[in-house]
C-alpha cells in the first residue's frame, strides 16, 4: 500500500539543510516502511548512475583565443579612439595653463628661454638689471678716475716739495751771497771812507 | 614552485589584456562547461556549440562580474542562461529520445554515445550513455536542476536564484526528476544490458 508521506520525507532526504533530527525520523520510517524504502532506494540509484559520468576531455579549441584577440583589438581601438578624443580637452587646458601662468618663451642668443609671469614685469626686470650693470660699469670707472687723480696729486706733492726745496736752496745761496756782499763792502768802506 | 592563480586574479588579468590569464580561465573550466553542455544536449558538437557560447557570454560581460559570488558560480549562472537560450532557439532539448510507455528507450539524440572521444573506454562510455538516457527522461528545466546540484554541487538556494524560482521549487523539482530517472530494479537491468 502507497505510504502518504513518501513524497514530504524523500523529499526533504535530499534537500541541503536536513537537520539530524529529520534524517533520523526519516530512516526510521524508511526501516519500517517498505514501501518508502523501495523507493529510496530507486531514487539513490538513479543519483548514484548519474554521478557515475565520467568526464569527456573538451576537444582541442582555439576560438576562444581568437574571440579574445578580436574583442581586445576592438576594445583597444575603442579606447584609443577615446584617447584622441581627450586631446583637445588637453590642449585647451594646457593652454589655460600657459596663459594663467604668464608663461613666455622666448629664442635669445641661440638659447631658448621659458619664464613665467607677466611680460612687462620681465622687460622691467631685464631693464633693471642692464641699470645695476651700468650703474656697477660706472662705480668701477668712476674708482679707477679716483686712483689716478689720487697718484697724479702725489706726484704733484713730490714735484712742488721738490721745487720748493731747490727754491729754498737757492734762497739761503742768496742770503750767503748777500752776506759775502756785505762784509766785503763792509770792509772796503771802512779803509776807503 | 608554481601558484595557480586565484579565479578573480585571472579574471582581473584578462580584464586588463592578458591573453594568458583569460587563457588560463578557459582551460579551468572547458572541461566542466563541456561536460554540461553533453549531459545536457546530448552530444558533442551541441555541446561545444553551447561551450562557445558560453565563453562568448563569459569574456563580454567579465567586466560585470563583481565577486558578489564565485567565480564559478558566475559562470554556471551564465552557461544555465546560454544553456535556455540555446533551447529556446533551435529546440535542441525538445528530445523526441527517452523511455517509451513501456519503459523502452525509444532511441533519440540522448541515446547517442560519446563516441568522438577516442580516449575514453568502453566502461566509461558505458555509464555515460547511462546517464544520458537517465537524463532523456526529463524536461530541460529538471535537467538544469539535476545539472547544478548533482554535477555542479550547487546548493538548492543557488539554483533558485539562478532560475529565479522559489527554494521549495527547486526541490520539488529535483525531486520530480530523480523519480523520473528512479531505476526500477528490472528496468535498471535491462537498461544496463541495452
Amino acid at each position: 500500500m502507497p505510504c502518504s508521506r513518501t513524497d514530504h520525507l524523500l523529499r526533504e532526504y535530499f534537500s541541503d539543510d536536513l537537520s539530524p533530527v529529520l534524517r533520523v525520523e526519516i530512516e526510521e520510517h524508511v526501516t519500517a516502511c517498505a514501501d518508502c524504502a523501495a523507493q529510496l532506494q530507486e531514487l539513490t540509484g538513479a543519483a548514484r548512475e548519474l554521478r557515475g559520468w565520467e568526464e569527456i576531455p573538451a576537444p582541442r579549441w582555439d576560438r576562444h583565443m581568437a574571440l579574445f584577440r578580436r574583442e581586445r583589438g576592438v576594445e583597444k581601438d575603442r579606447r584609443w579612439r577615446l584617447a584622441w578624443q581627450w586631446i583637445p580637452a588637453a590642449a585647451c587646458a594646457l593652454m589655460l595653463g600657459l596663459t594663467l601662468l604668464n608663461t613666455s618663451v622666448v629664442y635669445q642668443g641661440g638659447a631658448l628661454e621659458i619664464s613665467f609671469g607677466s611680460p612687462e614685469l620681465t622687460a622691467v626686470d631685464r631693464r633693471l638689471a642692464e641699470f645695476n650693470r651700468l650703474q656697477a660699469e660706472e662705480r668701477e670707472e668712476f674708482a679707477g678716475m679716483l686712483a689716478r687723480f689720487e697718484q697724479l696729486r702725489m706726484q704733484d706733492l713730490e714735484t712742488m716739495q721738490a721745487g720748493y726745496e731747490l727754491l729754498a736752496d737757492r734762497d739761503y745761496e742768496t742770503v750767503r751771497s748777500l752776506q759775502q756782499l756785505v762784509s766785503l763792502v763792509g770792509s772796503a768802506g771802512v779803509t776807503e771812507w | 614552485m608554481r601558484v595557480s592563480n586565484s579565479d578573480e586574479k585571472l579574471v582581473a588579468g584578462a580584464l586588463n589584456g592578458s591573453t594568458r590569464a583569460w587563457r588560463q580561465l578557459v582551460q579551468r573550466y572547458e572541461r566542466r562547461v563541456y561536460n554540461l553542455g553533453y549531459r545536457l544536449t546530448g552530444n558533442g558538437e551541441d555541446a561545444m556549440d553551447l561551450m562557445q557560447e558560453v565563453f562568448l557570454g563569459v569574456y563580454r560581460n567579465l567586466h560585470r562580474f563583481r565577486g558578489d559570488s564565485s567565480f564559478r558560480t558566475w559562470l554556471f549562472r551564465i552557461a544555465h542562461n546560454k544553456a535556455v537560450d540555446l533551447n529556446r532557439r533551435r529546440k535542441l532539448l525538445s528530445l523526441t529520445g527517452g523511455l517509451d510507455e513501456s519503459g523502452e528507450f525509444a532511441g533519440g539524440e540522448l541515446s547517442a554515445r560519446p563516441e568522438s572521444e577516442p580516449d575514453h573506454g568502453l566502461a566509461e562510455r558505458e555509464r555515460n550513455r547511462l546517464a544520458l538516457e537517465l537524463l532523456g527522461r526529463i524536461p530541460l528545466e529538471q535537467r538544469l536542476v539535476v545539472e547544478l546540484k548533482i554535477y555542479q554541487s550547487l546548493t538548492f538556494e543557488e539554483i533558485a536564484q539562478m532560475q529565479e524560482i522559489s527554494v521549495n521549487t527547486a526541490k520539488t523539482r529535483f525531486y520530480a526528476a530523480l523519480k523520473k530517472m528512479r531505476l526500477i530494479p528490472e528496468k535498471e537491468n535491462a537498461l544496463l544490458e541495452n
